[in-house]
């Protein structure tokens, strides 16, 4: 009996320390982890995301990242030798440098103008309801029924 | 607003280029004058130029250690070299690969003819969006005459080389 319960605590302990081990490895590379990596770099044939391509070319560039990953390249390494195999079609975002720097301002650029934008309209709307002149085809209120108000209201009052 | 212009042109760029890449013109029914490259030789030493084969028949090879049609094709392209050296040229372009596997590639099936590696501007303009293996026929002049958009079968090929090796044009 004793010797079940050492089995199974052993069993415990095997599965745990595999279960902290998984985080473990994939952390295992330079600074970076290969699904992070996958999500950064795109299939250069099918322009799809690396981590979303079956395509044989992504099969090849995943089994490299295995390889530099236990040989401790750092992610710059490794974005640099693909750029230097593939060119900058293998970077899912583009560099912030030169033309590209573009991708980068417009839509920050797109962002603040709009929000100029909104805020005019809204003071312009606010201005129209700020106190001007009553819009056309609303009747005049009656002095004679206004200083009835007025009398009625100072009775509440009194 | 500058912004706004300049990504709209971008776009528009990136439409006409797809249309006017070197299959698509060559797939209309055009011959048009295949545009000149220059790219570092695979196994290093210098680079090649298409242009150093003019006035030779000359086949374009784009082509990819992972791609299995290439593996049909090398031999066929290595057997036109070696039948019709002097009169017709192959060069194999290398693209969307890593140097060190198509270096593999080219010893497994002792190619001879010139290979060349592109990180993939020449092929971008060429092909455009590549089939893999994507292969051009030149005449003399460097005009396209043909355009094979998957890999080439002998007898198509050798249908396309026979005019132009009778005509000598």
């Amino acid at each position: 009996m004793t010797g079940l319960r050492a089995r199974v605590a052993l069993g415990v302990a095997v599965s745990m320390l595999a279960l902290l081990a998984v985080p473990a490895a994939a952390l295992a590379c330079n600074g970076w982890t290969e699904p992070s990596m996958e999500q950064q770099l795109m299939c250069p044939v099918c322009h799809e995301r690396l981590d979303q391509s079956y395509s044989p070319v992504a099969d090849q560039i995943r089994s490299n990242l295995v390889h530099w990953c236990t040989q401790g390249y750092s992610a710059d390494r490794v974005r640099s030798i693909l750029v230097g195999q593939f060119g900058e079609v293998v970077l899912a975002a583009p560099p912030a440098q030169g033309f590209d720097l573009l991708a980068w301002l417009v839509p920050g650029a797109v962002l603040a103008a709009g929000a100029l934008v909104a805020g005019g309209l809204v003071r312009a709307w606010s201005r129209g309801h700020g106190g001007g002149p009553d819009p056309p085809g609303r009747p005049a209120v009656d002095p004679a029924l206004d200083a009835r108000i007025d009398a009625d209201l100072a009775g509440f009052d009194g | 607003m500058l912004l706004l212009a300049a990504l709209v042109l971008l776009f528009a760029e990136g439409l006409v280029r797809n249309k006017t890449t070197v299959a698509a013109l060559a797939g209309g029914g055009q011959r048009p004058v295949a545009p000149d490259f220059t790219l570092p030789n695979l196994f290093g030493h210098g680079t090649t130029s298409l242009a150093s084969l003019r006035g030779r028949i000359v086949l374009v090879n784009f082509w990819a250690s992972w791609c299995v049609d290439c593996r049909d094709e090398a031999p066929l392209f290595q057997q036109i070299e070696s039948q019709y050296r002097g009169r017709v040229a192959v060069i194999g372009v290398d693209a969307s690969d890593f140097v060190a596997d198509g270096r593999r590639f080219a010893r497994q099936y002792r190619i001879t003819y010139p290979l060349v590696h592109d990180t993939g501007s020449v092929l971008n303009r060429w092909v455009g969006q590549p089939s893999f293996p994507d292969t051009f026929v030149l005449d003399r002049q460097g005009r396209v005459v043909a355009y094979f958009d998957g890999a080439v079968v002998a007898s198509n090929l050798s249908g396309v080389l026979a005019p132009l090796l009778r005509s000598g044009a």
